[in-house]
């Protein structure tokens, strides 16, 4: 098992950089924000979350998808080599939960080649990020317990334990051998406290609430009421690190997709205008389902993270997480 | 990816967002979590505003009209011939022939230049924008009343008042972020009061939501003041020590009893005296207002009258009150600011005083017309006659925004020369002479001003689209070749000449600027800024009451168009659609144009929800779908303005408010007939 200082940390991004494209926490003008690295010097090491998941690197906000020219169609692919680095915990889960989405059935290219050409070297949590994270309810953090290649979890100020999570991470620990150091009992344990430490301040039971959710989807006046204040923003899709859906649009030169919404009400616009889900409650009752009963009962894990973002960027002030402890606590109906 | 931060385009919240660069191209947007107004949250137009940035409609080069139809050109020849022709017109019919439309979409700078450009360059104060169309009669009630026309106090305060009074404003949809403040208000325990025609979103959780008949809001303000007054909850101290003509508005609300009011108004007796006693006893009142109060020809009574309301009750001049108009355009608040207005110069400095004229001469070096020009709506009428005989028009499309739009369109057919500028083809540039193309907000720097009178800067991300350029370097070059030299190193530059003339922006430089802006006024380089106004002193010294008496509106319902019609906005749509109706994810939201109507009226005209209808006025007609909702009363409709095929504003009324010569949108009768 090993560790690594901080110093040797950045010689050891530095190197990767060489043959990689190097996405790292970076402060932006006035925010930490994830971008392409030039400079390791301005790696932010100590940040908390960003507003904008990681997925914005695997499923970009717009991306070109197909070009059109002469009546050719050529498909955009990139096959750029990346190491992203610094991804927390919940933003990785996230990527783990959406994965089979685009596995399974028709499989997309478009997603699955950058997952396949980007190493992740993630970074534990040692602090609350956010006020309404619950990632240790959702299971997914503060310490993520796979999906990485590599997982850095800080032992002090200075120093990381190094968890290594796939072959290619194994290899990055094997060609750089002088920059890591053997971790030793006490580093042992100072990690093994690090993922036995309980930092969220809510708390929800995802299988409860799947439970009472089943007798509760016709309660058209809980699910009015509760979505009463709903903006529909989106940014409890946009902003989510396991939401994927996404829209083709279609100009004269390309074909590009873009992050859709289920909280819109053209999601579910049809030919002939017909909308089912056009009552604003039936998308809020909609988008809550899909993540936490369908997607479990499909693919066995949760959409969810509990990243906390949902509730502190919805600005219809939702209170998701007492919706679900809510609806846990109810008789189900 | 490379983020970029920079300020919203399209509402006056003016939310902090970065745009998302990716080879070149903006493809998507990241909050800020420390901007002061946003706090990391965006409406969903904030979320998808790179969308309409890279669509294959942008214009790309300069276009000139040859035999009826469009031909790209160089710059070089597109600009040439627009001086040509202004230069030409000028001679022929004077100065005053020429009118220029600025744009309340445009930055500080390319106002400013604008209107100094009409001003300097052609020799006329034939400058206006949709301002007049959307608060003109705020800045002249609010000028008159405290002494200055802005939102007296922050949006931060919104979220401690303890009673909230919201007004001809559908604040979810218009402002969501200030929407977002209200709710947090409401879940700290604040009593929320809506007074709209229709029922609201925000009516979900209001205490109090009452709809009172399109037009008659000086009766139903001048009842609260009546109940207030009798029931002596009014602010004795605030109204001996910080105002005058207190007895002159006492003695006519005296006679606008709840009795009388509940009968112009459709508002019951016992809701008037409830929203007097809850208003009147709240320790911190905030009125929220918009062009439900605005866009009437009584819009200058009913700014007049909220803000007696407020003076009545000392709520104005400290946190978390106020009398608070949402600004509607990201920049309409700027644009008025430095004097994209025909009788104004930058900081409302006015033409006809003299004094403001010399000191412009002087900076200009050029003489100064003093006549007063035409607002947008008479540049129309005298266009249509004849009068007007150039229009320029720099990111306005009044064929879609103006009243009485098929006038408008006959107007702008009819002048000799029409230069449009823009960033698309707009349903105006299409009956150009020539077109110009300009910078999306994403491809220049300058700064904008929001509702709360934050100056904030507005960042270059991408080099501009094809080939087009910075509004303000356009007009530059259009005014050095018609022998008025006008450039600049960039738009800082112009910002430290608006700076040196305008007293309000006095401190203000881009420089200062980077942590998220300061709101004016800024008096000198060391202040920080003003929070809200009118703290020890109005402006204009005493805060002055004026007796308002009711009028009622100038169309009324008869037998031939028995329905009165009310127009607006919805949140995924903006103004015309010239960059919504561009964003796929925005457009499919609310694709086309609908009418509301109450079940009650449409089941009496046998009319089911999804059918197309034909609403018709005195001045055009149009066939929207039809929406049946409660939220509609019956008797009045509601069509939301941005579809240009269903154009409500075929329909509106062009009548003016006498003082601010804004136009009555809010109230026209109409027939409604199946097709
Ligand atoms: S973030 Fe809030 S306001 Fe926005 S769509 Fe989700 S629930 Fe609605
Ligand atoms: S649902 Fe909310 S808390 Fe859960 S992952 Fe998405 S944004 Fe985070
Ligand atoms: S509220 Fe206004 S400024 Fe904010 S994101 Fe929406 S449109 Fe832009």
């Amino acid at each position: 098992m090993d560790k690594i200082n901080k110093n040797d940390l950045l010689k050891l991004l530095t190197s990767l950089k060489d043959k990689n494209k190097l996405i790292a926490p970076v402060k932006a003008e006035k925010d930490i924000v994830f971008d392409y690295v030039n400079d390791v010097k301005d790696i932010v090491l100590d940040f908390t979350n960003t507003v904008k998941p990681a997925k914005e690197f695997f499923i970009p906000q717009r991306e070109d998808i197909l070009e059109f020219n002469n009546g050719k169609i050529k498909a955009i692919f990139s096959d750029e080599k990346r190491v992203f680095f610094g991804i927390r915990p919940c933003d990785l889960k996230g990527l783990c939960v959406m994965d089979p989405t685009f596995r399974e059935g028709i499989e997309d290219p478009h997603y699955l080649e950058k997952r396949k050409n980007t190493v992740i070297i993630a970074l534990a949590c040692t602090t609350l990020c956010d006020e309404n994270a619950f990632c240790e309810s959702a299971k997914a953090g503060p310490v993520a317990d796979g999906c990485f290649d590599l997982q850095l979890i800080p032992l002090g100020k200075n120093e990381y334990f190094v968890e290594n999570g796939s072959k290619a991470g194994a290899d990055i620990i094997d060609k750089n051998k002088q920059l890591f150091k053997k971790a030793d009992k006490s580093d042992i344990k100072k990690m093994e406290d690090t993922k036995n430490k309980k930092i969220n301040k809510k708390k929800v039971d995802l299988d409860l609430f799947l439970e009472k959710l089943k007798g509760r989807f016709n309660n058209k006046a809980y699910w009015k009421e509760a979505s009463l204040t709903c903006l529909r923003c989106g940014a409890c899709n946009y902003l989510c690190p396991s939401c994927f859906c996404n829209n083709m649009v279609d100009n004269t030169k390309k074909r590009y997709r873009c992050w859709d919404s289920c909280m819109f009400r053209g999601f579910t616009r049809q030919a002939a205008n017909l909308i089912p889900r056009d009552e604003l409650y039936t998308r809020f009752r909609q988008r809550l389902y899909h993540k936490y009963k369908w997607h479990k009962e499909r693919y066995g894990v949760h959409m969810c993270t509990g990243c906390g973002r949902c509730v502190t960027y919805c600005p219809g002030l939702i209170p998701y997480i007492d919706i679900i402890n809510e609806v846990s606590n109810s008789n189900g109906e | 990816m490379p983020k970029v931060l920079t300020t919203c385009v399209y509402c006056g919240c003016g939310c902090g967002l970065y745009l998302d660069i990716e080879k070149d191209k903006v493809v998507g947007v990241t909050p800020s979590f420390n901007h002061p107004v946003s706090r990391g949250r965006l409406c969903v137009k904030g979320f998808n505003v790179h969308e309409f940035i890279h669509s294959d409609k942008r214009l790309k080069k300069p276009l000139i009209k040859k035999n009826g139809k469009f031909v790209e050109t160089s710059w070089d020849n597109a600009l040439s011939i627009v001086a040509k022709r202004l230069k030409e017109i000028k001679k022929k019919h004077g100065a005053d022939s020429i009118a220029c439309l600025s744009s309340a979409k445009c930055t500080n700078e390319e106002n400013y230049i604008m209107q100094k450009f009409a001003r300097a360059a052609i020799g006329t104060n034939n400058v206006d924008h949709c301002a007049r169309l959307c608060h003109s009669s705020t800045v002249a009630g609010l000028a008159m009343a405290f002494g200055s026309g802005a939102m007296t106090n922050s949006i931060d305060e919104i979220e401690n008042a303890d009673v909230i009074l919201i007004t001809g404003s559908n604040t979810s949809e218009q402002h969501p972020l200030i929407a977002t403040r209200v709710i947090n208000a409401v879940k700290k325990g604040a009593k929320l009061i809506i007074i709209d025609p229709r029922k609201l979103f925000l009516s979900n959780i209001a205490h109090l939501s009452l709809q009172q008949r399109p037009g008659t809001d000086v009766a139903w303000i001048n009842g609260l003041m009546h109940v207030i007054i009798e029931e002596a909850l009014e602010d004795k101290n605030f109204i001996k020590e910080r105002t005058e003509d207190y007895e002159k508005l006492k003695k006519t609300v005296k006679r606008y009893t709840p009795e009388k009011v509940s009968k112009i108004t459709g508002i019951e007796e016992s809701k008037i005296i409830e929203v007097a006693r809850l208003y009147g006893k709240a320790d911190k009142a905030s009125i929220i207002f918009s062009m439900g109060i605005t866009q009437h020809t009584t819009g200058t009574d009913n700014v007049l009258s909220l803000a007696n309301l407020a003076m009545l009750t000392g709520n104005v001049g400290k946190e978390s009150t106020g009398v608070n108009p949402l600004r509607g355009q990201n920049n309409v608040q700027g644009a008025c600011d430095v004097g994209a207005l025909y009788d104004v110069y930058s900081g409302y400095q006015k033409v006809a005083d003299e004094s403001s004229r010399d000191k412009f001469s002087k900076a200009w070096n050029v003489k100064l017309p003093d006549k007063q020009g035409l607002s947008v709506v008479e540049i129309f009428n005298n266009a249509w006659k004849g009068k007007v005989n150039a229009i320029y028009v720099m990111g306005e499309n009044p064929i879609i925004s103006d009243p009485d739009a098929n006038h408008v369109a006959e107007a702008l057919k009819k002048v000799d020369f029409l230069v449009v500028q823009d960033i698309f083809l707009s349903e105006t540039a299409e009956l150009a002479d020539v077109v110009l193309p300009s910078a999306s907000f994403a491809e220049k720097d300058g700064t904008y001003t929001n509702t709360e009178r934050r100056v904030q800067l507005v960042k270059k991300a991408i080099d501009p689209v094809g080939q087009s350029r910075s509004d303000w370097e356009i007009i530059c070059d259009v005014a050095s070749r018609m022998g008025y030299k006008m450039g600049y190193k960039n738009s800082a530059e112009i910002m430290d000449e608006i700076a040196s003339l305008t007293p309000i922006y006095a401190g203000i430089g881009h420089e200062r600027l980077t942590n998220w802006g300061l709101q004016w006024p800024v008096k000198d380089k060391k202040h920080n800024g003003t929070k809200f106004l009118h703290k020890d002193n109005f402006t204009r010294g005493k805060g002055k009451f004026h007796a308002v008496e009711f009028k009622e509106p100038n169309e009324l319902p008869n037998k031939k168009y028995p329905y009165i019609l009310t127009t607006g906005r919805i949140l995924e749509q903006w103004h015309t659609r010239t960059m919504t109706g561009k964003s796929a994810t925005l457009d499919r939201e609310e694709p086309f144009g609908y009418v509301e109507i109450s079940p009650e009226d449409a089941k009496a005209l046998e009319i089911k929800n999804g059918w197309k209808i034909k609403v018709s006025s005195r001045r055009g007609s149009i066939e929207p779908i039809a929406r049946v909702t409660d939220s509609a009363k019956p008797g009045v409709i509601f069509i939301p303005f941005h579809y240009k095929e269903a154009a409500a504003n075929k329909l509106t009324n062009p009548a003016l408010d006498p003082i601010a010569k804004i136009p009555e949108y809010k109230v026209c009768a109409v027939r409604i007939d199946k097709i």
